[in-house]
């Protein structure tokens, strides 16, 4: 009787404690004034792209979508020109001013992501940036198409860039990393405008890549946020239930958001849904 | 009287119970052995007293058919905990979406408890083990559901604190109720948790522990030993799981570094690294079946033996499969199995024969 006792409170002491501590932590992060509040839309926030096997989950996550502004060369990756071997060395990767050969660049394939605070702009400069660059390939599409008006070469790359242009424009993320740091506080006073930059956790790595020339160059990769899916409360589940699939997990058909989200983020910088309105 | 054995314990000395009563009726019969009537009553009564406990305390099997129906028994409560296990998982994500969050919590927590409660319950009427086995597999899957799922509804950030609560509450029902599969659920969450944290000393973030094979060494290494300073002699088949866990977790690791040099921690040559760690595949495999015939530990020598067997192939694969003709190359691979099989029977020659005691 005395050892069935000992088990249950064992049993018991752990489910019960481990429970209340997961649950003070998010109390501890929703105390207070939120660190920051956003209202972000369906560019930044997109239903999951198998949101139609909600037969078998009934749960609805919606997934944080973010952006580097990437220098021309490394388009299609995640190699932010700001992230420089400097900035890696201050976020504490373990990187040499200096990489000469082969030899001395092989310990350094080795690294593994490291946790950071990173920013997030939303509809800020970066994102200007990011239409003017593809204002810019449009206009150079259409220039190469003036100097040689026969080749249809040239038509469908000026139509591909008027797609994407119009993409850039409508339907991609506005939400842009635009700096990392390994001191939250900092970051907040650099960043001042609670409504404008988000500071959640992330990771990141460093990639050597030796260039055509020889050289040895490290690129600093965001690899990922620590939190990029976020939980919807019953409460709003409402407003979601009636979205048609079209446009589920593909931006290319997202002509005008359909909801804006306001996401808090507390202490821990672990972000909550605070409210959900239709966008007409 | 049972307090000190465990279930195989008292399974084991009831065969030799068994073994020794139709030796006895052979030896009678060929008129080797005569007992006196006293003797023989005397000898009966302490065996029927015996099994008599060991039924009582563990459910022991008296007969061949017995065995291979307990058998029988035993795969099913794997498969209905682990089914039960994954039926509770889809029934929380089939339902959830329905409940606010305060529900959620309630549910997520209340199925914890519950679940525990009833396993709890189950032990205390179930001499076999089986159902306790399976209710201790469902409770731990509800804890596990629990914390994973308040991760996602308040969207916490992972930490790999979550391994170190489902070991303990895994070794906690364990070792209350004898369950060797949740000692192996305790040991793999004990494992990356220890991994995890190796890997964060040097500055990596714990998801990532799995890309450095060497992260698993140091824990590999405690759990084998692990049984050496424990004695886990009231609980069936535990020291076993720890020394083929450690060892599982160090060769695994070893294995993968013997082929990809750029895992390692090691700043030295990838070719280098790769060498190294395939001599030491071989040598610690080779010390392990030593370890394991000198200790009496079949476990060991078992696992030492495929994973020599396997560094082994993997390399001759390495140097030959292209090399060579199909056919001779599997006719080396099968010389070298001949070759191992002379090994082993010279080595089991020189084993001294077994005159009196416990095999």
């Amino acid at each position: 009787m005395k050892r069935q006792l000992k088990i249950l409170l064992l049993g018991l002491g752990v489910i019960t404690a481990t429970n209340a501590v997961a649950l003070l932590g998010v109390a501890y992060n929703r105390s207070a004034e939120p660190e920051a509040v956003l209202e972000l839309t369906e560019r930044e926030l997109t239903l999951p792209y198998r949101y139609i096997s909600k037969d078998e989950n009934s749960g609805l996550m919606l997934h944080l979508i973010w952006r580097v502004l990437y220098q021309d060369e490394y388009r299609g990756g995640q190699a932010a020109e700001w992230l420089t071997q400097e900035k890696l060395q201050t976020l504490g990767l373990d990187l040499p001013d200096d990489i000469a050969d082969e030899t001395a660049a092989r310990p350094y394939y080795k690294l593994r992501p490291h946790e950071v605070f990173v920013v997030l702009e939303y509809d800020g400069e970066r994102y200007q940036q990011a239409l003017a660059m593809q204002d810019k390939a449009l206009a150079e599409a259409q220039a190469l198409l003036m100097n040689n008006p026969d080749k249809d070469e040239f038509k469908q790359r000026v139509e591909q860039e008027l797609n994407q242009l119009e993409l850039e424009r409508d339907a991609s993320s506005r939400l842009f990393v635009i700096d990392a740091g390994l001191d939250a506080a900092q970051l907040r006073q650099r960043y001042a405008d609670p409504s404008r930059y988000l500071i959640l956790k992330g990771l990141v790595n460093a990639a050597i890549n030796r260039e055509a020339d020889g050289r040895y160059v490290t690129k600093g990769i965001i690899t990922q946020l620590l939190v990029d899916d976020i939980n919807v409360p019953l409460s709003y589940r409402s407003r979601f239930d009636s979205l048609d699939d079209y446009s589920r997990g593909d931006s290319r058909h997202i002509k005008t958001p359909r909801y804006a989200i306001k996401l808090a983020v507390g202490k821990r910088f672990e972000p909550w849904i605070i409210d959900v309105r239709a966008l007409k | 009287m049972t307090d000190q054995l465990s279930k195989t314990d008292a399974q084991q000395r009831s065969d030799q119970i068994r073994a020794f009563q139709h030796e006895l009726v052979e030896l009678e019969q060929s008129g080797v052995l005569l007992l006196f009537d006293e003797q023989r009553q005397r000898i009966e009564k302490c065996h029927q007293a015996l099994l008599a406990d060991y039924r009582a305390a563990f459910d022991v099997d008296s007969s061949h058919q017995e065995k291979q129906l307990s058998l029988g028994m035993r795969v099913a409560s794997f498969l209905g905990a682990v089914a039960l296990a994954a039926s509770l998982f889809f029934l929380f994500y089939q339902f959830w979406g329905r409940f606010d969050t305060r529900g959620q919590v309630l549910i997520l927590a209340s199925a914890s408890i519950i679940t525990f409660l009833i396993t709890v319950f189950v032990a205390s009427r179930d001499s076999s083990g089986y159902f306790t086995k399976l209710a201790g597999l469902v409770s731990f899957s509800a804890f596990v559901l629990n914390i994973s799922m308040f991760g996602q509804i308040f969207n916490i950030t992972p930490t790999d604190n979550a391994l170190l609560v489902w070991a303990a509450f895994a070794l906690i029902l364990a070792y209350s109720y004898d369950v060797r599969l949740l000692l192996v659920a305790a040991i793999l969450c004990l494992i990356a948790f220890v991994a995890a944290r190796v890997g964060a000393w040097s500055g990596v973030y714990w998801i990532h522990f799995g890309e450095r094979p060497e992260n698993f060494i140091p824990v590999a290494l405690l759990l084998f030993f692990l049984p050496q300073w424990l004695d886990h002699k009231r609980f069936s088949g535990f020291a076993l799981a720890y020394r083929v866990c450690g060892a599982l977790a160090l060769f695994i690791p070893m294995l993968i570094l013997s082929y990809w040099g750029d895992a390692s921690y090691l700043n030295f040559a990838p070719d280098l690294i790769e060498g190294g760690y395939q001599l030491l595949g071989f040598t610690l495999s080779a010390a392990l079946v030593w370890l394991g015939i000198r200790k009496g530990w079949g476990d060991a020598v078992n696992t030492g033996v495929t994973f020599f067997a396997l560094f082994l192939y993997t390399k001759f694969f390495d140097w030959w499969w292209q090399a060579m003709p199909k056919y001779l190359f599997f006719l080396v691979i099968g010389l070298v199995a001949i070759l191992c099989l002379v090994v082993l029977k010279r080595l089991r020659n020189t084993q001294p024969p077994v005159t009196g005691g416990r095999p």
